[in-house]
């Protein structure tokens, strides 16, 4: 077999990113070993499109054992394990603000307008999802549904009740601030759980892609959503496992995978001038990458680096 | 290199096959996808270039000096002279729709070197990959609206 399917040349880097379990900090796991669809990534991978000036940082460090007057090195350990990882993400959606902007984000729901605050003022009141409804069809009262129209976002999640502490069904989008009393729609306000609706029907709301948490949760509330906000300086850190892929060209696939990834720096953009007048406004995100165990031999660790050769491609 | 340019032909008439089944062409007395070659064909038909993708090769050359990356640059050609029952004045919508559809025949942009002298083809264990095509502004001649597109392919070369 030729040699030359060793050097290997690359398309454009994509993004995943798919929930941590925020109580037991754990991530979900990539296998290199079952095929991922980069156009169709299995559940609940979400696709975050194409991201430019992917950089990966590696910190950590090594100690020297030494021995002797003349200080001979006898063996290395590792002092410390960190890994950062940055990124601009082309496409701007909810969880790619979410992921540049490192607090919690927000949904800004539809509102009467007469009480205004700078992440949505008091919202219209929700309406209850039915039982029955799923990921993708939100049933509701026939009666309600002539308010509604394709095109418009919605968020389904329930009500905040006193003790809650983690905000958000399937997904944590957010926590209690202890010094303020959060009214009915705090879980609404900052949940992953936003569609898009893409068809009425005579029972409910059709959505162009599942909610990221599931069929909606027992007592679980719809209300449009009519904008995203994050804010400077809330206390929240986002936490995703990520895997980003080099797409093939000449044969072989990369994948950098993150079992966690905690958002480290504050929102920025990058600019990136296309024509005079015109510019793309991509949105920068830094990460620190946080520990896992790996399930095969035990060890603590932050990354992983995989390579899927094109068959027929020599190991040496 | 004859495998990467073969390829490259196939591929995209497998694809336009897909992405716009109306678009065919007769060639000795056979319908095919609208991917012609033109060193492939000894005699086009008459008006081939319009309503077909035209693949002219041109310039070769290694990446890197002695490396084993190669290139090959390919023009390809086409346009149109609009419909006669809009008297022509649809050119410019064919050709856009053309320019749509050698977008998105041109993703992914990579595909299985295949060798086309056997049957079945036969894999040759590398890739080539080709850039996005660059398309230079329409022409206006005799009543025909053409447009060229540049794509550059890059293959291994001592794989076929």
């Amino acid at each position: 077999m030729e040699r030359a399917g060793m050097q290997e040349y690359f398309g454009e880097v994509r993004a995943y990113f798919a929930p941590v379990n925020r109580t037991t900090e754990t991530g979900t796991v990539f296998d290199p070993s079952v095929s991922f669809d980069l156009n169709n990534p299995p559940s609940p991978w979400v696709p975050l499109g194409l991201v430019r000036n992917f950089k990966r940082v590696a910190k950590s460090t090594l100690g020297t054992v030494r021995s002797g007057a003349a200080g001979v090195a006898q063996v290395q350990y590792r002092k410390l394990t960190d890994a950062r990882v940055s990124v601009d993400f082309c496409e701007w959606g909810k969880l790619q603000m979410a992921l540049a902007a490192s607090s919690q984000h927000m949904n800004v729901l539809e509102s009467a307008g007469t009480q205004a605050r700078a992440s949505g003022g008091v919202a219209k009141a929700g309406q209850p999802a039915l039982a029955g409804s799923t990921a993708t069809l939100i049933l509701l009262d026939p009666s309600v549904l002539s308010n509604y129209a394709v095109g418009e976002l919605i968020v389904v999640d329930v009500n905040y009740m006193a003790g809650m502490t983690e905000l958000g069904t399937g997904i944590s989008g957010g926590v209690v601030e202890t010094s303020v009393q959060p009214d009915c729609d705090a879980v609404r306000r900052v949940s992953y759980n936003v569609g898009c609706v893409s068809a009425i029907t005579a029972t409910g709301l059709q959505l162009n892609a599942p909610l990221l948490g599931g069929a909606p949760a027992s007592g679980a509330q719809v209300q449009k959503v009519v904008a995203f906000v994050d804010h400077e300086g809330a206390n929240f850190f986002q936490e995703w496992s990520a895997v980003f892929a080099l797409e093939e060209a000449s044969g072989g696939r990369v994948y950098f995978y993150y079992p966690r990834l905690q958002a480290s720096a504050p929102a920025e953009e990058t600019v990136a001038a296309v024509a005079s007048g015109v510019s793309m406004t991509l949105l920068h995100a830094e990460f620190a990458a946080m520990a896992a165990t790996d399930a095969n031999d035990g060890e603590s660790v932050v990354c992983y680096r995989s390579y899927v050769p094109m068959a027929g491609t020599p190991a040496y | 290199m004859q495998a990467a340019k073969d390829t490259f032909l196939k591929t995209l008439a497998t694809r336009l096959a897909v992405v716009n089944p109306a678009r065919t062409v007769i060639v000795d007395g056979a319908s095919r996808a609208a991917v012609l070659t033109v060193e492939n064909e000894t005699a086009l038909p008459a008006g081939t270039v319009l309503g077909t993708f035209l693949l002219s090769w041109e310039g070769a050359g290694e990446v890197v000096p002695e490396g084993p990356l190669m290139y090959v640059d390919c023009k390809v050609s086409y346009g149109s002279e609009g419909t006669s029952d809009m008297l022509g004045t649809d050119r410019g919508r064919v050709v856009t729709a053309m320019d749509a559809e050698l977008l998105r025949i041109s993703e992914p942009t990579h595909a299985v070197k295949c060798d086309y002298t056997k049957t079945p083809p036969a894999g040759l264990g590398s890739n080539i990959f080709w850039t996005r095509p660059v398309m230079a502004a329409p022409t206006d001649a005799n009543g025909v609206l053409m447009r060229t597109a540049a794509v550059r392919v890059f293959l291994f070369a001592e794989v076929g």
